[in-house]
């Protein structure tokens, strides 16, 4: 018998059905222990003259849709304000009223404005005084909140919202805070976006132009009981209104002109424009396109053998190129003066080809791999007369999700017109077939699946470790689609006291078909095709309730999450799988300190992928077979953590944190039997995370900032990701069952250091026409070594514990380099943006019988022994496998061990080159931006 | 200063400009290495040193087109001895590196038998390629099926035509194989007719073994646009032929294989022309002069005029097909390397082994 997922699940989920987590959903006490998606503008209406509170002033935040009145004491606070640059205006009968312009609004912070109302008798003018919002001791601030501004997105060397989280405490590429990948959501303005059926190993589908988002925000810890699905954390974005001025944006990126051993193939096209149409609507569009020759360049070392082609070219890998394009577009529409209408769509197409050594010297028999995504969202905000005490803020959120991906041969080879970019959509071998699911078809050979064969087309010409088309001959394809309906209801009966309800209901679709060695019929010994088809749902409730008493801040909340796969059982249906989410946390100002206790637990429903046979990761690769389990429930996690965050001078903050988390019923591979290549997905998988945070940062004033994070962190249990077999087992005594391990080791993730410094500077006009107004970003990244399993030569054996031994730490340095212009209307930069500018070369990779990236001599030497006994046939002058030079007697014929064998060794030394074993290196890129 | 500032952002908008223009350093690419040059420039010229077996040769369409086994390209069975598959190859007719192969692909499982190439000959125009098809069964000597295909030069698995090889000709007899298909024009393909005769070894070693050979007997002429076959008349009896300068046809008849003799345009009778001084294995007009292989090794060149022959080749092992090179006093030899002597049906000398092509030029 299987592990439940959670101690929740199995106790209320006969209980709680979808319908229940609605009605709960209403019923529960609220609570907000993080940021939303919202900003919040708090501040004292005064008398300019004699300093006292004025009562029932109305403040009017951006054209009316939201504001507030003051109360006692003056004090007024308006929340759920999207981020964005507002005007507001402060109005009280006898008072001549107060405008302030270009208030700036972040998701999750207050925004201090103090008012100071001037009596209509009295001569003097109102004045309105905007408080710096202090996001570090602001008591509303439980959780772990770290914010990436548009500024950011656009000044700091990076490309993309992935690599800005990355640049987060506690984030080591996929993994937040010792998660697996897939463990994080992505909020997009309030509604959630994940490809749910395999975020753990597959790409997220849609990305939104960074020159889109007006702010990212991510979450590690405590986040609000608003948002399911994550256990280790979240990403807020939210993405820009269009203004009340036509403005536009185009930036062009490229290494072009760097020369060789620069120029990687990179081009990048950005465009963005918005403005105001008719009757009050906006509208805001953006393009961002990306073509690369080489998708990941790498820093391996060039090679030693002169006939070695990299050798010259050590730089661009053949067949790794690929375009991407992401659309986004946006219509902001008021509905009179209390509503607001916004409709968003983004497109993502994202086309690339998959470097393999098997095929390098054959493009046409390389893989590839489309991944393409759409969204659609309205959004309807309603919110009540700021004329009224206690403001109500309603959001009804509809969206929809498709993401479609396909991995299989091309057609043909990509026809590229500029750099990368074909401006076309690859056509894929056996898409058809893929589509439709067609398992009939596919029982035969798929069309444009082509036999593997040695390739003579290499240097060395031998019939070894070279093929002319992938030996997998993979024809995988899967898509998702979700229907998602959100209602969230804000209430502020206070202005100390918030209060959330809301809930969700999302349909899903899923379909995935699996084809392997679609060169070769079923009935030829080929693997059967897999597909599949589901309709889960997913249902949830939540409410949230934040209190605050002075200098104390106490929050609360219940979530409460449900789903069912549905049909993904052949048998019938299934029972809904239910899980309870209470958080809470406590804030409170201790001298200049402020002390932030939190603690939550949090579940997500498994990658939809792990319930079927059929997946597009699908571990057929290995030939271990994992069995789908529909079973499956809710992966969990509880965390506690306790933060202190403090100010040594005022430009300065320290935020010192330490947690736990506890991670239960993670997907893994469970023993099926005693057969150890057999397996069955099981919410089996449990461990601990714990870490330390520091961050050191000091505002951007007076021409400078920077902050410098530290994480230390642990993070361990039984099984890395889900198709990780177990590694440990027992045998029951009686020997028909394997019993899972319950033993913990470091997880591939397990980063237990980690430094990021950020740092930005501008230098001020004053300093000459050429250097004046230059900014500058540098980002240095520096983490201890990732760990790996020692095995034995043969790798049919581990040696000491799983993930044992560490690899290498790794360090890089990036910096941005900008040179704003003034050109007649526009603004005109010019940019450099260098990554891993010392050309430091990371071992990401390292071979586990070695513990080097390299193979060693006895390796190369047993590969080319190996293909050299299974082909040692001498190969003939005609054919296209001989090579003159190693013809050594001229008699026609390259044969045996003084004339073959040396063949068969150079094509194994550049076989296990270990290009994909090294990171990137140094790479430049130019930017031209003009903007109106 | 002033002027400065004006100035960078139009020289930095200016030097953006041809950026675009720029190509990107091209990636990781390989050329495979140019197609090699003859071996020699000598003659007689080894064409192949394949260790495996390159068989039947022709000429036309610019190429030499013959099939060709390499070793490694064997399908094992379970409980019996290694299979050869034959491929398609093409090459230039003066020797070099093989332009293109073709293989018949992979049987299904389970591997109960096995599919090979045989007899390529390319169209005049190069476009077209005629190859036989066989299919054997697990453990039986004897071809289960035996096509004539027909199909695209680059991708002869297209076929485009498919006819089959176990037919009846109007006299009654009924062929198995056919052999040294040629295309009089792109219309109709001319081969020799034959059975594969099945016989048990003698002499081969202590075990006695089962074999086949293919022997020719007829000239056939095959319409590729009706599908429809017919005797040559007059060569009912041909083992072996090759088109004569006056637009007739030479042949060698089974009665008499020293023989050459002359089938002239519309006629029904051959004549006696000439004859080799040793049975002829098969013959090509080279040039204008009948050219005979020899199982003695030789190749011998017939001079009409005088009626005396002379060695124009002479090799370790029976020249066992000839192939005139189209414009020149060139032609292609395949010879056999023998490893196994024996005796055939009727007492015939026979051998085994593999052969490589040759390339002899007339004096």
């Amino acid at each position: 018998m299987l592990p439940d997922a959670s101690p929740f699940t199995g106790a209320l989920a006969p209980v709680l059905g979808g319908v229940l987590v609605l009605a709960l959903s209403t019923a529960l006490l609220p609570a907000k222990l993080t940021a939303q998606t919202g900003g919040v503008i708090v501040g004292q209406v005064t008398n300019a003259v004699n300093g006292e509170p004025v009562l029932g002033a109305q403040i009017e935040v951006g054209r009316g849709q939201h504001g507030a009145v003051s109360g006692a004491e003056g004090r007024y606070r308006v929340a759920e304000i999207r981020p964005g640059v507002y005007r507001v205006a402060v109005r009280a009968v006898g008072f001549k009223p107060v405008v302030q312009d270009s208030v700036v609004v972040s998701g999750g912070r207050a925004t201090v404005i103090n008012v100071q109302l001037a009596p209509e008798a009295v001569e003097l003018p109102g004045l309105a005084v905007e408080a710096r919002p202090d996001r570090l001791l602001d008591p509303r601030i439980a959780a772990t909140v770290q914010q990436v501004t548009a500024a950011d997105l656009r000044e700091l060397p990076v490309t993309s919202i992935e690599q800005a989280v990355q640049l987060q405490a506690g984030v080591v590429e996929a993994s937040f805070r010792g998660g697996r990948a897939g463990q994080e959501v992505l909020i997009l303005d309030g509604m959630a976006v994940k490809n749910q059926l395999d975020a753990a190993s597959g790409p997220a589908g849609i990305a939104i132009p960074p020159i889109a988002v007006s702010e990212v925000t991510l979450v590690t810890n405590g986040f609000s009981a608003q948002y399911g699905q994550a256990l280790s954390g979240m990403v807020m974005a939210v993405t820009r209104d269009g203004g009340d001025r036509l403005e536009g944006t185009l930036a062009l990126e490229t290494d072009r002109l760097m020369g060789q051993g620069s120029d990687y193939g990179f081009d990048r096209l950005v465009a963005a424009l918005s403005g105001p149409l008719f009757g009050g609507m906006r509208f805001f569009a953006a393009l961002d396109a990306r073509g690369r020759l080489d998708h990941e360049p790498v820093n391996a070392p060039v090679p030693t053998d002169t006939l070695d082609p990299r050798s010259e070219q050590p730089w661009v890998l053949p067949n790794n190129a690929g375009e991407r394009y992401d659309l986004f577009g946006k219509l902001t529409i008021p509905v009179g003066s209390r509503n607001t209408l916004r409709l968003q769509g983004a497109l993502s197409d994202d086309q690339r080809q998959l470097f393999d050594p098997v095929v390098k010297y054959s493009p046409a028999g390389s893989p590839a791999q489309r991944v393409s995504g759409g969204l659609a969202m309205a959004h309807f905000q309603h919110v009540t007369s700021p004329a009224r005490s206690r403001t109500a803020v309603f959001d009804l959120r509809l969206g929809y999700f498709d993401k479609e991906a396909i991995r299989a041969p091309l057609c043909s080879t990509p026809d590229f017109q500029f750099g990368a970019f074909t401006f076309a959509r690859w056509c894929f071998a056996g898409e058809d077939v893929a589509r439709s699911r067609d398992t009939v078809a596919a029982m035969n050979r798929v069309p444009g699946f082509r036999v593997p064969t040695f390739a003579s087309a290499t240097p060395w010409g031998v019939p070894g470790f070279f093929m002319t088309d992938s030996p997998r001959g993979e024809l995988a394809w899967n898509r998702f689609r979700e229907g998602r309906a959100r209602l969230d209801v804000y209430w502020g009966p206070g202005p100390d006291t918030d209060l959330r309800l809301g809930g969700e209901y999302v349909t899903q679709k899923v379909q995935s078909f699996t084809r392997l060695e679609a060169y070769e019929t079923v009935a030829g010994g080929a693997p059967e095709p897999v597909t599949s088809e589901f309709s889960p749902f997913q249902a949830s409730g939540y409410g949230e309730w934040v209190q605050r008493l002075s200098d104390v801040a106490l929050t609360a909340g219940l979530r409460v999450d449900a789903f069912n796969p549905r049909s993904a059982l052949d048998s019938g249906e299934l029972k809904t799988r239910v899980a309870v989410g209470p958080r809470v946390a406590a804030t409170a100002m201790i001298k200049d300190a402020l002390i932030v206790g939190s603690w939550g637990h949090f579940a997500q429903p498994p990658d939809y992928q792990y319930l079927t046979d059929a997946a597009f990761d699908d571990t057929l690769r290995t030939g271990r077979f994992r069995r789908g389990n529909p079973g499956l429930g809710f992966e969990t996690a509880t965390q506690y953590e306790l933060q202190v965050r403090f100010r040594p001078s005022p430009n300065t903050g320290v935020r010192i944190g330490a947690y736990v988390r506890r991670l239960d019923g993670l997907v893994a591979s469970v023993p099926l039997g005693v057969d150890v290549d057999s397996a069955i997905f099981g919410n089996a998988d449990f461990g601990d995370v714990r870490g330390m945070e520091f961050t050191l940062e000091r505002d951007f004033v007076r021409g400078w900032g920077a902050r410098i994070s530290y994480v230390l962190q642990k993070a361990e249990a039984t099984a890395t990701n889900a198709e990780d077999f177990f590694r440990r087992f027992r045998i029951t005594p009686v020997g028909d069952t394997v019993i899972p391990p319950t033993v913990s080791f470091p997880l591939d993730y397990d980063r237990r250091h980690a430094l990021i410094v950020t740092a930005r500077g501008r230098i001020p006009e004053r300093a000459g026409p050429i250097l004046g107004e230059f900014e500058g970003a540098l980002v240095f990244r520096w983490g201890s070594g990732l760990p790996y399993t020692r095995t034995t030569v043969g790798g049919d054996s581990i040696i000491g514990m799983p993930n044992g031994e560490r690899m290498p730490a790794q360090y890089a340095a990036d910096i941005l380099i900008r040179r704003p212009f003034r050109l007649g209307g526009a603004r005109l930069g010019v940019y450099i943006d260098i990554r891993n500018i010392t050309n430091r070369r990371n071992v990401v990779a390292v071979r586990r019988e070695s513990g080097t990236p390299e193979a060693g001599e006895p390796q190369i030497e047993d590969a080319a022994q190996q293909a050299y006994g299974e082909n040692p046939d001498p190969i003939p002058y005609e054919s296209r496998r001989y090579r003159d030079f190693a013809d050594s007697d001229g008699n026609g014929l390259v044969a045996g061990s003084s004339e073959l064998l040396p063949l068969y060794q150079r094509a194994a030394r550049d076989f296990l080159q270990p290009l994909l074993a090294f990171g990137t290196p140094r790479l430049f890129r130019l930017g031209v931006e003009v903007s109106f | 200063m002033r002027t400065m500032s004006a100035l960078l952002p139009r020289l930095a908008l200016l030097c953006s400009l041809p950026i675009a223009a720029c190509e990107h350093t091209t990636p990781l690419e390989w050329e495979p290495p140019e197609a090699l040059p003859p071996a020699s420039g000598e003659f007689p010229r080894r064409l192949t040193y394949n260790p495996g077996d390159d068989r039947s040769p022709s000429v036309s369409g610019g190429s030499l087109a013959f099939s060709r086994f390499e070793p490694g390209q064997e399908v094992s069975f379970p409980g019996g001895l290694p299979v050869a598959v034959r491929c398609i190859a093409l090459m230039p007719p003066a020797g070099g590196t093989i332009t293109a192969k073709h293989c018949p692909l992979p049987a299904p499982v389970p591997q109960d038998s096995v599919v090979t190439w045989v007899e390529p000959a390319l169209s005049p125009d190069g476009s077209q390629i005629v190859y036989g098809r066989i299919k054997s069964h697990l453990l039986d000597v004897r071809p289960a099926t035996r096509r004539l295909r027909v199909g695209p030069a680059d991708d002869p698995a297209q076929f485009t035509i498919d006819w089959n090889a176990f037919w009846t000709m109007p006299d009654g007899r009924r062929p198995t194989t056919f052999i040294k298909p040629s295309w009089p024009d792109p219309g109709r393909l001319r081969f020799l007719a034959g059975v594969d005769s099945v016989f048990k070894i003698k002499g081969a070693g202590a075990s006695r073994a089962t074999d086949t050979i293919t022997v020719a007997y007829a000239l056939v002429d095959l319409e590729l646009g009706t599908g429809q076959s017919a005797v040559v008349p007059g060569a009912e009896s041909a083992i072996a032929y090759t088109p004569a300068p006056d637009g007739g046809t030479w042949i060698i008849e089974l009665a008499d294989s020293t023989r050459l003799m002359h089938l002239a345009p519309g006629s029904a009778t051959a004549e006696e022309v000439g004859f080799f001084l040793e049975p002829a294995l098969d013959i090509a007009n080279v040039d204008g002069t009948p050219v005979a292989g020899h199982r003695s090794g030789k190749a011998e060149a017939l001079d009409l005029e005088t009626g005396l022959t002379r060695t124009v080749g002479r090799f370790d092992g029976p020249v066992l097909r000839v192939a005139a090179v189209p414009g020149s006093r060139q032609f292609v030899a395949e010879v056999e390397v023998i490893t196994v002597s024996f005796v055939g049906p009727n007492g015939v000398p026979l051998s085994a082994g593999s052969a490589n092509l040759w390339l002899v030029e007339l004096p």
